[in-house]
């Protein structure tokens, strides 16, 4: 016998067509396992109604308060120890550079000493060069026409005359009080 | 079904501490007892709960307003029990510790006391033989009045498998309880024989 629609029928929750309430009653009266299937789950439905929820022990929120304390503590612990790592990774990265250094200072001292000079010499050659374009730019004539570049200073001059004004103004004592 | 303002949501949305405080006095009792349910012991139930809680703290800028509170709070915490019962594959009860229940019914006593902790313990033996989805899927469904689409949506699953998974419960536990009285029924029988046989 195929006892799978009626078991459905028997552990549906939704109301059941009267065709099918007549044929699962039927079904009932001849199968003694479906039969028992639906003492069963009547018997541990009951028990599901008549089972009180749990609730926690007194003093649930105070712990929660305690935990999310520690919880933030052992995050600050964690940042701080990250912050020691790294400081220490890079002082030790540092000593082994300098360590290298004074390595090779101490193998070959004139050689190092050389690089150095040639290394300084093409940063004064790079300067030479930043100041030799900046005369050429200033001397190919006036970018700004004389009359602008004096009405634009003395618009400057004014606003931040005005400016000042307006702040001593604005941070006096008695609109503040 | 837990009752809460949606202004406290609110606020402890903005940072204040105070009103997350009050959603964890309302919500304690319906989430331990869900985490109490999944894993049938009062101390890792009250570990759960207060994860679950910690969870909610962090995340509460996630939440949306739309949605259910205790539907969002009560996932968070099925999902903690199912991924704890997941790792821990085999559930052992302790069959001492109770924890502390609300009073059972209008006569207390320690008969009354046995009784209510016997069938706690019949309970948990039920939900004990279900795999962790089905298990958080009857829970909501018998204890906190959940539809099928809010379990639906509180455990990621589709409404049809909802309904699978609960019909199987259910078989399940029907199957469990004819079996646990057939066992049971020979020795209670034994019991109240006469010492002469």
């Amino acid at each position: 016998m195929n006892h799978q629609p009626f078991r459905s029928w028997l552990l549906s929750e939704e109301p059941l067509p009267p065709e099918q309430a007549q044929a699962l009653n039927e079904h009932l009266q001849d199968c003694e396992a479906c039969r028992q299937i639906d003492t069963s789950w009547s018997k541990v439905f009951g028990l599901f109604q008549c089972v009180s929820p749990a609730a926690p022990a007194p003093g649930f929120t105070e712990r929660w308060q305690q935990r999310l304390i520690a919880q933030r503590m052992a995050a600050q612990r964690r940042q701080a120890w990250i912050a020691v790592a790294v400081t220490a990774g890079t002082a030790l990265l540092l000593l082994l550079i300098l360590g290298i250094q004074v390595v090779q200072i101490l193998r070959a001292p004139a050689q190092l000493l050389l690089m150095w000079i040639a290394r300084l010499t093409s940063l004064v050659n790079v300067l030479v060069d930043i100041q030799k374009f900046i005369l050429m730019v200033l001397n190919s004539g006036p970018i700004i026409p004389i009359t602008l570049a004096i009405f634009f200073t003395g618009f400057i001059c004014f606003i931040s005359v005005a400016w000042l004004a307006t702040y001593r103004q604005m941070t006096s004592n008695w609109r503040i009080a | 079904m837990i009752q809460i303002e949606p202004e406290v949501i609110q606020q402890a949305q903005n940072g204040n501490q105070q009103a997350f405080t009050t959603l964890v006095e309302a919500c304690q009792k319906p989430v331990y007892n869900l985490c109490y349910r999944m894993l049938g012991d009062p101390d890792e139930a009250e570990d759960a709960a207060q994860e679950t809680f910690l969870r909610a703290y962090h995340n509460l800028r996630r939440y949306d307003r739309q949605r259910s509170f205790s539907t969002w709070l009560l996932s968070i915490a099925a999902h903690y029990c199912i991924d704890q019962l997941r790792r821990r594959r085999l559930t052992l009860i302790s069959i001492d510790a109770d924890p502390a229940l609300d009073p059972p019914d209008l006569a207390p006593g320690p008969e009354s006391a046995f009784h209510h902790s016997q069938e706690q313990q019949r309970v948990q033996a039920l939900l004990d033989t279900l795999g962790p989805q089905d298990r958080s899927a009857v829970t909501l469904y018998y204890w906190y009045d959940f539809s099928y689409d809010e379990i639906a949506e509180a455990l990621s699953l589709t409404v049809s498998a909802v309904k699978s998974r609960l019909h199987r419960a259910r078989l399940s536990m029907a199957q469990t309880w004819s079996e646990q009285e057939t066992t049971s029924y020979p020795t209670e029988r034994k019991h109240h024989e006469s010492p002469a046989f």
